[in-house]
């Protein structure tokens, strides 16, 4: 059980971190200002996926990680995408 | 199962004080003090729920007011099931037996992280304080059972707030309780121990582990959406405000069907520790076993919507769960053929753990087929919140869980403590027990296909023989509980000391000392071959 030398962030890659987070943050208020009809949800969907896939990268080190705890996340998607297609089975067909 | 394990000289966990007092306990980062802090919470709150059962059950003893008010009998059933699902029977065996004995089941000296296991039970004992603190404050207790369903939650005046964030905090500890179980498994393995040579029991506490990590962030996240739409009004499930309240029991079961199986997968691998001990045998079909379990916490996401049924679903998700319960009844039978398979020539010693382990098969067979009526879809519209639920119910939740539990008692005790129990006390305390549950709940499943609802302090009078039953049934049981609880008491303080290895194990748990030393081996141990390898 060997242990990988941990990866530490510089300080510059976590404010450029931080900063991009408060820009998509942003980005998502200001697109709810913008009538898209049902369009504005996909757009907050799509900024909140890019800030999801920041935070795993770069704050959970997916990044940096093997590819073995890459593919579990994956796997983790594939279950998640599942349970809401089971449940949209209620939702498409009621 | 391993070597280069000799008998410890060092003085045992309960002898070293690393501070003083009651310190000792509160601030401990020692897993298997922690699982004794987790296991004397449980009985406590176990104590207050077995209570209020029993008072419900006098209550039904009579059609008509008996003993309390609707009002009072509804806030009953809702605390009842708050206490035993979210404070027992969903944390139960992996805080206690897990966290006493996952570690040294693997051969290591702690958890991966011990503080935050330590954290993990402050932050239950919050959520339960928390929970606990809406019988008592002003407002009334809730009263929508343990289900906090939509529209009642948000329609009710009584405190649900601190019963639903109760939960919340409560799932916070499920969370972190089974992170650290995982990590330990990945990381903390003795020497040789391959995954297919790792015992059954943390198999299970592994399959479990994913699902408190995975499907408790969803209930979570759910009852924080009910106190959204109580405090902002935000239409989430009300329907005046734009919401679907069907959408709340997607999300709830989402969660609260795989945590069924947070409770069962546990009281499996106990099982499957138990038997192959008191048969002296290799256990039949290991890698079977290992596969169901895993298969189970899998297919057991997709399970959900048979809990809904009659909500008003789509045609289409109904045929897909009723078929995907269907499934799940695969693995678990697995699971018992290969339990009856191992006792088969056998040399089976008939002792206290065995008898839980043997019944345990009873009830749950018991409570898996009778779900199959409830997986189906015509006969689920028929017995659907009648009494028949209440009935499968206790089978697999309590029958399964209370069972396990109760035996894994018996079977670890004398490692825990490092005393014997009189075992003829403990057996007469099981066979009170054993009777008394059946007499309690099998009366349920007649009354439920009779018609008699659920979750209702009155009935009309072709109901009355079965409560009768059901009532002195529970007398019964509580009789035998407390023979159960008085003996290992009186045991833990003043019994036979104990063998190292008083049944014969080959789990690593047997190869140190009872009770074993602060870091749980002298010598680290080396595994050598499978954990159940009996000549």
């Amino acid at each position: 059980m060997e242990h990988k030398k941990t990866h530490i962030l510089s300080l510059k890659a976590q404010i450029s971190i931080l900063i991009a987070l408060i820009v998509l943050t942003f980005m998502a208020i200001g697109v709810t200002k913008i009538e898209m009809g049902a369009y504005s949800l996909a757009v907050i969907l799509v900024i909140a996926a890019i800030q999801a896939y920041i935070i795993m990268a770069y704050h959970m080190h997916l990044k940096f990680e093997s590819p073995f705890f890459r593919v579990m996340v994956i796997l983790l998607f594939i279950l998640f995408l599942a349970v809401l297609f089971v449940t949209f089975l209620d939702y498409i067909y009621r | 199962m391993s070597e280069s394990i000799h008998e410890t000289k060092e003085p045992s966990y309960l002898e070293v004080k690393s501070h003083k007092g009651i310190w000792n306990w509160l601030l401990t980062t020692d897993h298997k003090r922690i699982g004794l802090m987790y296991l004397y919470a449980m009985i406590t709150f176990f104590g207050v729920g077995v209570i209020l059962g029993l008072m419900m059950k006098l209550e039904l003893i009579a059609p008509g007011k008996t003993i309390m008010s609707a009002q009072t009998y509804n806030s009953f059933f809702t605390l009842h099931g708050i206490i035993m699902i979210f404070l027992i029977v969903v944390p139960g065996l992996p805080a206690v037996f897990g966290n006493f004995f996952l570690p040294i089941l693997i051969g290591a000296k702690d958890v991966a992280f011990p503080k935050l296991n330590l954290l993990s039970w402050y932050v239950y004992m919050l959520g339960a304080v928390v929970a606990l603190s809406s019988q008592f404050l002003s407002g009334g207790a809730p009263d929508t059972g343990w289900t906090f369903y939509a529209p009642y939650s948000f329609k009710t005046s009584t405190n649900m707030l601190p019963a639903v964030l109760g939960a919340f905090i409560l799932g916070f500890s499920s969370i972190l309780t089974g992170l650290n179980f995982i990590v330990t498994m990945h990381r903390l393995r003795a020497k040789g121990m391959t995954w297919m040579k790792m015992p059954l029991f943390p198999w299970a506490l592994y399959g479990t582990a994913w699902i408190q990590l995975l499907a408790t962030p969803i209930v979570g996240i759910t009852l924080l959406m009910v106190v959204a739409e109580r405090t902002l009004q935000i239409g989430f499930f009300d329907p005046a405000l734009g919401g679907d309240p069907i959408l709340y029991q997607h999300l709830f079961w989402i969660y609260s069907h795989p945590a069924v199986y947070i409770m069962i997968l546990p009281a499996m691998g106990v099982v499957s520790e138990i038997l192959p001990t008191f048969a002296q045998k290799t256990i039949f079909g290991y890698k079977a076993i290992v596969i169901s379990t895993i298969a189970i916490a899998f297919v057991g996401y997709f399970v959900w919507g048979h809990h809904m049924f009659t909500s008003g679903m789509s045609g289409v998700a109904l045929y897909i769960f009723s078929l995907l319960t269907f499934l799940v009844a695969i693995p678990s039978a697995i699971k018992v053929f290969n339990w009856i398979a191992t006792l088969y020539r056998g040399s089976i010693r008939l002792e206290t753990p065995f008898y839980w382990a043997a019944s345990f098969i009873f009830v749950f067979m018991i409570g898996g087929l009778s779900g199959l009526v409830l997986g189906s879809l015509a006969t689920d519209v028929y017995v659907h919140d009648t009494h028949f639920v209440v009935a499968h119910f206790h089978y697999i939740v309590f029958g399964g869980v209370g069972f396990a539990f109760i035996g894994a008692m018996h079977y670890w005790f004398p490692k825990m403590y490092g005393r014997m129990y009189d075992a003829s006390w403990a057996n007469i305390g099981w066979l009170f027990f054993f009777i008394g549950f059946n007499f309690l709940y099998m009366p349920m499943f007649y009354l439920g296909i009779l018609g008699m609802p659920r979750r209702y302090f009155d009935y009309v009078d072709k109901f009355h023989n079965g409560n009768i039953v059901s009532t002195i049934g529970s007398w019964v049981m509580v009789f035998g509980l407390v023979v159960i609880v008085a003996n290992l008491i009186k045991s833990a303080r003043s019994g036979p000391l104990a063998d190292d290895n008083p049944w014969n194990g080959k789990t690593l748990e047997w190869a140190t000392s009872s009770p074993p030393p602060l870091e749980n081996f002298e010598i680290e141990p080396v595994v050598t071959e499978g954990p159940y390898e009996y000549k």
